[in-house]
């Protein structure tokens, strides 16, 4: 497993509309913020690259439009995901409530190998505001219950704990590739029949 | 393999020489015709007629005898134009056109100008202008030593088209494609060679070391180019770069490798014909492989060397003195066949070409398709029947019935599939499992999609489908289940939550009884609204130690997400918790979860009365110190209960200190802290003695000041206290009431209250007997001079007894008037602040009155730069800008 070829790590943004998504993301990747609100249509990424234990590795994130569920990204999308950010708004319970079917839709469209130790990251967001209504203690109880999510409190607009939640995320999600590289290590199979498609010789036996 | 074409022989043994072929279907007609060129100059023209069986005729329309002088070598048709371009040989090699429509093919004209010529080449277009009128286009290529001719075909003669191509080897065969000639050369060269009609030329790769050069144009913009035994396809349109002349990569694109060199290939729809000495080779390029092989009867031991193809299906070939014809089975028969040999690839090939009704072919590729994908099914390839069966919109309950035991055998049986469907187990089973559910999935998601449509095909003729989307829905959740059942069974339970799960409950519910899973069963009945059932699980299983739901914890969490709409059933579940395990039963009413923080808690608190009145008072605690609850029933119960348990205490026998103590603490910190509760039922409800701090402390919630300080002066004997707590009330601001509470004070200090004031039930003072006056005179001065500004002055003139010495109170009426003095130079000043305030206020008011602005015609707004016409709104910013109202918002994106 010494491989040090390049890293590609596919993660997936999810959660209720205006949760801050997308503003995660930009302040992750771009160090941007804007109070205009822009809804996301269908999905869009951005690349990153980070140090993860002294291996250099590139995240696509994926932003999704919280506005719809699923169906019109399709199963293909989800598929190879390695890891998958929940987002709420600590400030509208409801979009904490949406978590769990979040996190039930992705298991079953990305239906990973692992379900129960399929990497999650969950993130409430929009600490800066005054009127909180998700208390922390909630949403930790919410993360145990889950075979233990990590759980980050993040400001995307004055960039509070986003940069740990996302290092996080990459590290979570590059221990599940190299799982998934474990499992495709076997070398390809060798086919010992002879399959020259539309050779001239194929109805004789021998090959000479 | 299969019989794609029919060889038949229908000319044998010619008396003349065949030397060059071509065949057409005249311009209107239907028959095939042939065109034979002979070495002494004779032509030969056949109509034929191709019937099954021995029905076949073959007519001799015409004989041209001496039609030429010389051989004639090349021969073409063009039956648009109904002429003939033929090429004689030695010595003359020139080209001459013949009109076909008079006997004998007269001459138009020879072209003087290819004298010496030894190959041409036809390129025939048509072209559809705006109109609608098709014109034919027809183009030609003349090879003469190492130059190519180029003409085109115009009122009835060939012009030139170009300045000659020079080449640098003699031509062995010419290809016209697109805006290309193809050109193989002969000699020391024998290389591949294209020319672009612009002059740019092209070296492609070399002919090979033996064999011939040959080019096929193969039509969709590709052309064949034979390389030993290789024919090598390549696009005829783009030129190749010499680094990127890969095998596998572009512009090569595939390469079809014959069993010996071919005499002669030709394309015929889907096939490549190849005339070789041994016979006829048949072969296709998608799928590659040889379709057939045909040895060619033969008297006369010629071999076949010409080939023409002379429509869609029909191809001739002649040899020195024999002519067979090459007809195909019709296209159907051969999808037919194929189908039963399972090539797939090659019969959906075929249906492009055959000749079908509106929609017919689109039936047909479905047909394919299927029936594609079901082999694939057979053979265990389940990822791609399944992305086939997606593709083609198959019913999936149809899908579904190709398993075993997903489906309910009444609806099972009504499936029909295209063969017997083999039988699935072990890891062939589960394999397909899980290529069956990401098929579910995605049909899943598509059907949930609005916009698509919603029209489904059966797998096979006859197969029952299934045309309500809810019900499929139903049918697809239901199999999802239990493919997850039997794959990832950590998926069933967030697919069970999912809200728009549509899982049939009695079928599911059967197959998690089965698989044992009885926690997902839980969430089954919740999902379906079920509650009651599944507390009843829960309730059942709790006491089984080593089932997944024992214990109370389960029940305790569902319970409490239940939320106020199911109230009764919560009642009636959370009674057996609350017996078994107390501690847990709380839990279902006081944890933070937003659903139990709203339930009503009246009725909350008489259930748990009724149920576990053990746990009234932790649950009151609860709501009102955690939850701040203000309703004053629930305060008042807690009060009671508090006053109940000390009581209890108290009349109990033996030794209850601490506990008693406890309570009493407890009582007196909820009298303090809660503002909510009816203080006068509390007070009725304490006994007639003692409780005198919560006594003070509930007279203190009445405001009944004086009462609750003669406890604090009489039954408590604690000035300190009495003090404090007039200088509590004077903190609470309310000056009045301040003044009245001291007042009282200073009262109760000069002279004992009678019984009533402290209520009937206190009917005796402590020390009433042996109050002295004295001592409590000190104290009232003492009080005086500690607060003197507190109380009016003349109110405590008329409370104090006369006899007092005016000395003893100097202190007080000093502080006092020093106070009221302060006071009133206080708001002296305050009142000459606020006037001259008022004043400056009046003065900016007229500034700002007095300001006006001028709108003259030139004026214009920054806005949108037109002017203000009169009568219209306008903003004024205080810079002295001046927009209009409507152009505000732009104005200020604009000033960003």
């Amino acid at each position: 497993m010494s491989s040090r070829k390049k890293v590609l790590l596919k993660v997936i943004i999810l959660g209720d509309s205006a949760v801050g998504k997308t503003s995660l993301m930009n302040q992750y990747v771009n160090k941007k913020f804007s109070n205009q609100y822009k809804a996301t249509i269908g999905a869009d990424f951005l690349t990153k690259e980070v140090m993860v234990d002294d291996r250099l590795v590139t995240m696509q994130i994926w932003d999704t439009a919280g506005q719809e569920r699923f169906q019109s990204l399709g199963v293909a999308f989800y598929r190879g995901a390695d890891c998958c950010v929940l987002v709420y708004d600590v400030s509208a319970p409801n979009t904490f409530k949406s978590l769990e079917s979040w996190r039930d839709e992705f298991l079953i469209q990305a239906s990973p190998r692992d379900p129960d130790n399929f990497p999650f990251v969950v993130i409430g967001n929009k600490v800066d505001l005054e009127n909180r209504s998700v208390p922390a203690k909630r949403a930790q109880q919410w993360c145990q219950q889950k075979n233990g999510i990590p759980y980050f409190e993040t400001s995307a607009k004055e960039n509070v704990n986003v940069e740990q939640a996302f290092q996080t995320v990459a590290k979570n999600a590059l221990a599940q590739e190299t799982e998934v590289e474990l499992y495709n290590e076997f070398p390809d199979q060798i086919k010992l029949t002879n399959d020259q498609r539309g050779g001239a010789n194929r109805n004789d036996t021998c090959n000479c | 393999m299969h019989d794609a074409y029919e060889a038949t022989a229908i000319l044998k043994k010619l008396p003349l020489q065949i030397e060059s072929i071509a065949s057409f279907v005249p311009d209107g007609g239907s028959t095939a015709n042939l065109l034979l060129g002979t070495k002494v100059g004779h032509l030969l023209l056949y109509e034929i007629d191709l019937k099954k069986g021995d029905n076949s005729s073959v007519r001799l329309l015409q004989s041209v005898k001496n039609f030429s002088k010389k051989p004639i070598i090349q021969i073409a048709v063009v039956p648009q134009y109904h002429i003939l371009i033929c090429l004689t040989g030695y010595p003359d090699n020139i080209l001459s056109v013949h009109d076909m429509t008079k006997a004998r093919f007269p001459a138009l004209s020879v072209v003087e100008r290819t004298r010496g010529c030894h190959l041409f080449t036809l390129h025939v277009t048509e072209e559809t202008s705006q109109t609608g009128v098709v014109s034919v286009i027809v183009r030609l290529c003349v090879a003469i030593k190492k130059r190519l001719q180029l003409y085109y075909w115009k009122n009835r003669d060939f012009h030139v088209l170009r300045e000659d191509l020079c080449l640098p080897e003699n031509p062995k065969t010419l290809v016209w494609s697109g805006e290309s000639i193809f050109v193989g050369m002969r000699g020391g060269w024998k290389e591949y060679l294209r020319i672009s009609l612009t002059g740019e030329s092209e070296d492609l790769f070399p002919v090979g070391t033996d064999g011939e050069a040959k080019i096929v144009a193969m039509g969709q913009g590709k052309i064949g180019l034979m390389q030993d035994k290789k024919l090598v396809i390549i696009k005829s349109d783009v030129f190749m770069k010499s680094d990127v002349m890969k095998s596998d990569g572009q512009p090569i694109l595939d390469s079809v490798t014959w069993t010996d060199h071919p005499v002669a290939i030709e394309c015929d729809g889907p096939y490549l014909v190849g005339v070789m000495s041994t016979g006829v080779e048949i072969q296709t390029i998608e799928p590659r492989m040889i379709i057939q092989t045909l040895a060619l009867a033969c008297e006369s031991r010629e071999k076949p060397k010409l080939m023409s193809n002379c429509q869609l299906g029909l191809v001739f070939l002649a040899s020195n003195y024999d002519v067979w014809a090459l007809k195909a089975t019709p296209f159907n028969d051969q999808i037919g066949q194929l189908l039963r040999l399972k090539q797939f690839e090659l019969a959906l090939r075929l249906s492009e070409f055959g000749t079908y009704v509106d929609g017919e072919r689109e039936k047909l590729v479905q047909y394919i398709e299927t029936l594609h994908a079901f082999d694939l099914f057979c053979k265990f390839n389940f990822q791609d029947a399944m992305s086939i069966f997606l593709v083609l919109d198959i019913d999936p309950s149809n899908v579904i019935g190709l398993f075993p035991d997903l489906l309910p055998a009444v609806f099972q049986n009504q499936l029909n599939f295209p063969d017997k469907v083999p039988e699935l187990r072990g890891h062939s089973l589960e394999n397909g499992l899980l290529a069956l559910k990401d098929y579910l999935v995605e049909v899943r998601n598509r059907l949930k999609d609005n916009r698509s449509k919603f029209s489904l095909k059966p797998i096979a003729e006859g197969s029952t489908t299934i045309r309500s989307k809810e019900k499929l829905l139903q049918i697809i959740d239901t199999t999802l289940v239990k493919c997850f059942l039997q794959t990832t069974d950590a998926l069933v339970t967030p697919f069970l939550r999912l809200q728009d799960n549509k899982c049939h409950l009695e079928e599911t519910e059967r197959a998690l009884t089965k698989f044992g899973k009885l926690s997902e069963l839980v969430i089954l009945y919740k999902a379906n609204g079920q509650h009651r059932k599944a507390l009843f699980l829960l309730q059942k299983q709790a006491k089984r130690p080593e089932s997944p739901l024992a214990g109370t914890e389960r029940t305790v969490s569902y319970l409490q997400h239940l939320g106020q709409d199911h109230l009764e059933l919560l009642f009636e579940f959370s009674t057996w918790v609350m017996l078994e395990n107390p501690e847990d039963g709380l839990k279902i009413f006081v944890d933070d979860v937003p659903e139990v923080e709203q339930l009503p808690r009246a009725r909350v608190m008489s259930h748990i009365r009724d149920k576990a009145p053990e746990l009234l008072v932790p649950y009151l605690e609860h709501v009102i110190f955690e939850w701040k609850d203000e309703s004053p029933a629930l305060h008042d119960t807690l009060a009671e209960r508090y006053q109940a348990t000390v009581q209890a205490l108290q009349n109990a026998v033996g030794p209850a200190g601490d506990r008693l103590n406890e309570c009493r603490k407890k009582l007196k910190k909820f009298l303090e802290f809660s503002t909510c509760f009816t203080p006068e039922r509390v007070l009725m409800r304490l006994p007639a003695e003692g409780f005198y701090k919560e006594r003070a402390i509930l007279y203190e919630k009445m405001g009944k000041h004086d009462r609750a300080l003669a406890v604090y002066v009489y039954l408590l004997e604690d000035l300190p206290a009495a003090k404090a707590y007039c200088q509590r009330i004077a903190k609470l601001g309310e000056k009045t009431a301040a003044g009245e509470a001291f007042l009282s004070l200073l009262k109760l200090m000069i002279s004992p209250p009678n019984a009533s004031v402290l209520g009937s039930q206190v009917t005796r003072l402590k020390h009433e007997e042996n109050f002295c006056a004295d001592a409590g005179l000190r104290n009232a001065i003492q009080l005086l001079e500690e607060h003197p500004t507190c109380m009016d002055p003349c109110q405590v003139m008329k409370l104090l007894p006369s006899a007092v010495p005016l000395e003893k109170l100097f202190q007080f009426f000093k502080c006092n008037l020093y106070h009221l003095s302060k006071s009133r130079k206080e708001l002296q000043l305050l009142k000459g602040l606020n006037y001259s305030q008022l004043l400056q206020v009046h003065v900016q008011r007229m500034e700002l009155q007095s300001q006006k602005i001028v709108l003259t015609e030139l004026r214009t707004c920054p806005g949108c730069k037109k002017r203000f016409i009169s009568h219209c709104a306008f903003a004024h910013y205080p810079n002295g800008d001046l927009v209009h109202y409507s152009c505000m918002e732009k104005y200020e994106n604009l000033k960003l």
